[in-house]
């Protein structure tokens, strides 16, 4: 005799309004069903009314938390339609600024993991070092979470010395107080009760339930879009993707943690090797053409579909976000946990219901 | 040890966070605070209107006027950037809550006349 | 005429694309995801795959009123796109693995098919 009950939209560790019914045989789950569109705001509509260069901001606007990464990667689509190379000294700038955001998302979400199973203070820990990130984010450009660093044609903001002072400065200070949240969230005793072989996902079904980012990591899958040839700026900064072997939650929040180490190691190394020079190049003319384009964002590999016609806006513009290629994930790791656990496996997967439904 | 160590600190240290009315955080420079108009060099060329992607600047000419609604304006400073004579500038200075939800400026514009047509 | 073009497969018919798709994966390819354009009064489906970085396309042409076959048989992870492009598009996909019948963005009473 098995139970649904709902959980979501509203549920006091879900940020976001993602609801699942539950299939539930006392408390263990045997089934499970997203139900979404409960934030569907239909962007990819709305570029009909807007010219290439404003839709930036409104893909921007599609998430908040990895706002900057949309961004780009929207603005490298665009410049394939157009075949420009931007200078050297943008693509640096983005690549920090990028890094810089992937920090603070990976923090947030320690957080709101720590928060999930029940560690209060490890949660204000994480946001409190966090804010130090947004801080270095506010003085570069101007805002805390919607950074409009990217436009078509390089980036819309230049580094001063200034600012390469206070993002170093800002590795040394946040990289040790890392270190101190990576002892509690891998040696603690507690929290490795909790999260150790739960839901746990092997190598192959990863693989073939097309999840992204430290999701498929978690699971031994070395894929991470920084590798790939679409953004070529990471090979000469000496990127190596973060892997886990086990699958289970444990070790997806060790790929994050490993993860803002290598965040770490790129920033310094880009602002090491960053060249002098000119930020944009001019663009002339009208995207005609379609182009894919995929970059890695903290949730892991987005991809961005963009068909122009020769007019001022594109005829289509198709994104595919990280989070809608976990969710079916969960259809497969949910069975068999206990309902007290479902909280922690879905956060695992970093969900951004926003990004999801757009 | 470490457990003893940090909360004699966190005992002692004053709090992360501020006492947010009576204690107000300068504003950093970069901050993109409010959209500032200065009306003297307008032209009422209409350029800030059509590159504002939330359609939240209005220009008309024929009553000389400029009008922001700062309840869309995403502060993306498109305008700041593409105004060919500087009249529109971004200030650090934080918005206050509860401001009105239009800016309307009269510019003063002198209307010159009409070049004479080449003969 | 389009300038830059993607390079893929054109797949004739629902068949074709299922087998295609079958080999794929057992190629190791992995779904990334589907677009769907309009085109000629039907609708033109690109799927995409990837492998070792490398994608793979292919492009499938769906007649106005033909019902196209789904693929979510063969990829899970496939059910969640082709059951967005139900909502936005008014399309019916013959074989999803879970049917929102149109609903899972949309409520009843929201506009149907926005973006076709």
């Amino acid at each position: 005799m098995t139970t649904v009950i709902p959980f979501g939209p509203q549920h006091p560790v879900l940020p976001e309004p993602v609801s699942l019914k539950l299939e539930i045989d006392n408390d263990v789950v045997v089934g499970a069903l997203p139900s979404l569109g409960y934030v569907h705001r239909g962007l990819e509509k709305f570029i009909d009314t807007k010219d290439y260069n404003q839709t930036t901001y409104i893909c921007e606007r599609i998430c908040g938390i990895c706002s900057a990464l949309h961004g780009i990667t929207y603005t490298m689509a665009v410049e394939k339609l157009f075949d420009v190379e931007i200078p050297e000294r943008a693509q640096y700038i983005r690549v920090i600024i990028g890094e810089l955001n992937r920090v603070h998302s990976h923090l947030l979400w320690l957080g709101l993991f720590a928060d999930g199973f029940g560690f209060e203070s490890l949660f204000y820990e994480c946001w409190k070092y966090r804010e130090t990130v947004l801080d270095v984010l506010e003085r570069i450009t101007g805002n805390r979470v919607i950074h409009s660093i990217s436009k078509v044609g390089g980036a819309s903001k230049d580094l001063t010395k200034e600012h390469i002072d206070l993002i170093l400065k800002m590795c040394d200070t946040v990289e040790p107080q890392v270190k101190d949240l990576e002892k509690v969230f891998v040696n603690n005793y507690s929290v490795k009760q909790r999260l150790v072989g739960l839901a746990t996902m092997s190598k192959q079904l990863a693989y073939e339930a097309g999840t992204a980012g430290p999701t498929l990591r978690g699971s031994g899958n070395s894929i991470d879009l920084r590798e790939s040839a679409d953004w070529d700026i990471y090979k000469d900064l000496g990127f190596k993707p973060a892997v886990e072997k086990d699958g289970d939650c444990y070790a997806r929040t060790k790929v994050r943690i490993t993860e803002l180490y290598d965040s770490f190691k790129l920033l310094r190394n880009a602002i090491s090797k960053m060249p002098n020079g000119e930020i944009t190049t001019p663009i002339k003319g009208f995207p005609t053409g379609e182009a894919i384009m995929r970059t890695e964002q903290p949730r892991g590999e987005v991809v961005y579909y963009v068909k122009g016609k020769g007019t001022k806006n594109l005829e289509r513009l198709k994104i595919r976000t990280p989070t809608f290629a976990n969710i079916p994930s969960l259809l497969l790791t949910l069975p068999g946990i206990k309902l007290a656990d479902v909280p922690i496996v879905v956060l695992t997967i970093d969900p951004c219901i926003s990004c999801t439904e757009r | 040890m470490g457990m003893l160590n940090l909360v004699l600190t966190n005992i002692s240290r004053k709090p992360a966070t501020r006492l947010y009315p009576f204690e107000i955080r300068a504003p950093y420079a970069e901050f993109k605070g409010k959209i500032v108009f200065n009306p003297e060099n307008c032209i009422l060329c209409g350029i800030c209107q059509k590159k504002c992607p939330p359609d939240a600047i209005k220009v008309t000419k024929d009553e000389k006027k400029w009008e922001l609604n700062v309840f869309r304006c995403i502060m993306c400073t498109e305008c700041v950037t593409s105004c060919p004579k500087d009249c529109i500038i971004i200030s650090n200075e934080r918005a206050k809550t509860g401001a009105k939800e239009y800016i309307k400026i009269l510019v003063p514009k002198v209307d010159t006349p009409k070049a004479a047509p080449p003969k | 005429m389009l300038e830059n073009t993607i390079e893929a497969t054109e797949i004739k018919n629902g068949a074709e694309l299922l087998k295609t798709v079958e080999g794929l994966k057992n190629d190791g390819y992995r779904y990334a995801t589907m677009i769907c354009l309009k085109a000629n009064d039907g609708h033109d489906f690109i799927y995409i795959f990837d492998k070792d970085y490398k994608l793979k396309n292919l492009r499938y042409f769906v007649k106005p009123g033909e019902k196209p076959k789904s693929v979510s048989g063969i990829y899970l992870c496939a059910l969640l796109i082709e059951n967005e492009y139900q909502d936005l598009f008014g399309l019916t996909f013959e074989g999803l693995a879970i049917d929102f019948k149109g609903h899972l963005y949309l409520t009843p009473n929201s506009p149907k098919a926005p973006l076709a």
